[in-house]
């Protein structure tokens, strides 16, 4: 059996990854992007029987995972729920959908939309790119002047992604979030990311913790990942005054963070689950 | 793979960088002076390129 990473840099996560592959002598090899020509043949991806989605730039991986299950190649995570996670609006039209708390959210598509809805969900409230990752381009937004002016930068970038804003309400809640690293379906280890900024996210600085999972927590995220059909994830949850709401979820989740608060080897965790699906059948 | 650390010099600044032996095309390193991104491209010989920026829709 061969397993093919598709990946375009190599960060940490990747080298422990490839570390623990080594480790079990399983045979791996990089399926890079930027090497890669997709003719419409199986053989475009060397004989691969299952591609793990480590890649950084979101849109092509979307569509290589795509080709590869085509040809029957196993993907993790796969391409539909790859494509739900990345993309904002569809992650919460999903969790919404299957009873899921997260804080309120519209997706509109006119300025005069968002201003109506801002009216509705009060201020501050957040504007979130649909697209996008690492805490890019958020706007805390205090009050229905700015919203206008944010959103008629937003609209004057050109660009259709930039034009459907997604409006949420600004949740309190103590200086830090919840990440939880999810391993075939299963919370595996968590952390607080914790920040006086009201982005807690690591690439934005916020100090990784260590935490327990608990009961509940446990429920919510297999719940999430269940809904949204994805095998190894990280999940976002903030806690507010009404209790867990799910923020995100990331389906190429980074851990050099988490790896440092906790005891549990989650390249290992991640090898070995790759290694269980790859006789995985797609009905 | 050779366990020595290997030696090159920023593309930008022509600082001496020491590199780790296990290094892999497609790692990204910082110039420890100038701190400009070094994308590998190949192990043997070195070959690198500034790193591109991050793209839109580059995350996790």
């Amino acid at each position: 059996m061969k397993i093919g990473i598709l990946c375009s840099k190599i960060r940490v996560e990747e080298k422990l990854l490839f570390q623990e592959f080594s480790k079990l002598n399983q045979e791996i090899v990089q399926i890079n992007p930027n090497d890669l020509s997709l003719n419409g043949s199986k053989a475009d991806f060397g004989k691969i029987d299952l591609l793990l989605n480590r890649e950084i730039a979101q849109t092509r991986a979307e569509l290589i995972l795509e080709f590869a299950e085509k040809f029957g190649i196993k993907t993790i995570n796969s391409a539909a729920s790859t494509k739900l996670c990345n993309n904002k609006a569809l992650t919460t039209n999903v969790l919404v959908k299957a009873s899921i708390s997260v804080p309120r959210t519209a997706i509109v598509f006119s300025v005069e939309e968002a201003m109506k809805i801002g009216q509705k969900l009060g201020y501050p409230l957040v504007v979130k790119p649909i697209w996008g990752s690492w805490g890019r381009l958020l706007s805390k937004v205090e009050s229905q002047e700015t919203l206008e002016t944010i959103l008629e930068h937003k609209q004057a970038l050109n660009s259709p992604q930039n034009s459907i804003f997604y409006l949420q309400e600004y949740i309190e809640k103590p200086d830090r979030d919840i990440r939880v690293f999810v391993v075939g379906g299963k919370p595996i280890a968590a952390m607080y990311r914790v920040s006086k900024h009201w982005l807690t996210n690591t690439a934005k600085g916020a100090i990784p913790k260590g935490m327990k999972l608990n009961k509940e927590l446990n429920a919510l995220v297999e719940k999430t990942v269940q809904a949204l059909g994805v095998e190894i994830a990280g999940v976002d949850i903030v806690e507010s005054k009404k209790g867990y709401l799910v923020l995100e979820v990331n389906a190429t989740p980074e851990f050099r963070g988490l790896k440092e608060v906790t005891n549990v080897n989650i390249a290992k965790l991640i090898v070995e689950y790759v290694l269980k699906g790859k006789k995985y059948v797609k009905n | 793979m050779s366990d020595q650390k290997k030696e090159a010099k920023c593309l930008e600044c022509q600082a001496e960088i020491i590199l780790e032996p296990d290094l892999q095309a497609g790692e990204v390193i910082t110039c420890p002076e100038c701190s400009t991104d070094l994308e590998v491209k190949q192990v043997n010989p070195l070959k690198f390129s500034l790193a591109p920026a991050v793209q839109e829709d580059w995350g996790q």
